[in-house]
């Protein structure tokens, strides 16, 4: 399963843990927006390409 | 195949670049988009920036009319619905997939 | 509306407004399920109090890998596998 993970904000120690535990077994990506510099056409492609998306 | 549809469900008032970002970039690669705003998000409705975004073609925006009375906004924006929770439920149900800001 | 659709709502810092989201998604038949993450919910709390006595009402099931939340319990590691099940999935 893809899963992607959208970061609005630096993630707490519980969101962490839930994207690592995700992690095993599935192929999953993370995007970073609060690091600023993000591709909202890609983003935009990834969301609707992976099985799951996250806003966190 | 029906248009797939974008989602974006925004309860705070703050990312309006990315919002912005996401929105025109899904209705750049042909998305149809939905924006629904409730509890601080609704603060959007009187931004001028924000308003700016409803210029944007094949964009649905609607809003939490009791989260609007809770933050004292009195004034509508034409081109936003006024509604409830239930326009809420009716985008996640209708989306193919759902951010959340 | 088509087929039901499987959300979760994950209540964190703001749990008045999470708990009456999740009541008003229930609004399309879609099966609604709640987590609440890590935080004790104050039931003391009016604004908590009122949409948690909805979500009761409304028989949602609740999740909490917190205890004293008193909630069907889940762990961390459960609910990072379980939340993958769900069409939908509402941080808030």
């Amino acid at each position: 399963m893809k899963t992607l993970h959208i970061l609005k904000k630096a993630p707490d120690a519980s969101t962490k843990k839930i994207i690592e535990l995700q992690s095993s077994g599935n192929e999953v990506k993370t995007i970073e927006l609060y690091k600023g510099g993000a591709s909202y056409d890609k983003l935009v492609a990834d969301v609707f390409s992976f099985d799951k998306v996250f806003c966190w | 195949m029906a248009t797939e549809m974008l989602g974006i469900m925004v309860t705070k008032y703050e990312n309006l670049d990315h919002i912005a970002g996401v929105v025109k970039a899904a209705r750049a690669a042909g998305k149809a988009v939905t924006l629904f705003m409730t509890d601080e998000g609704v603060r959007f409705t009187r931004d001028p920036k924000f308003i700016e975004l409803l210029k944007v073609d094949g964009v649905e925006f609607s809003c939490c009319d009791h989260s609007c009375e809770r933050a004292g906004i009195h004034d509508k924006t034409t081109g936003i619905s006024y509604g409830s929770q239930y326009n809420n439920a009716g985008m996640l149900h209708d989306s193919t997939r759902v951010l959340v800001f | 509306m088509g087929d039901t659709k499987k959300i979760a709502v994950i209540v964190r810092d703001r749990p008045g407004e999470a708990l009456r989201v999740a009541g008003g998604l229930t609004l399309a038949d879609d099966t609604i399920e709640v987590f609440v993450l890590d935080k004790k919910l104050d039931k003391s709390n009016a604004e908590v109090a009122a949409p948690l006595e909805l979500v009761t009402e409304l028989e949602l099931k609740m999740y909490s890998n917190n205890p004293e939340n008193g909630y069907t319990a889940i762990t961390l590691e459960e609910m990072a596998k379980k939340l993958l099940e769900y069409d939908v999935v509402v941080p808030y």
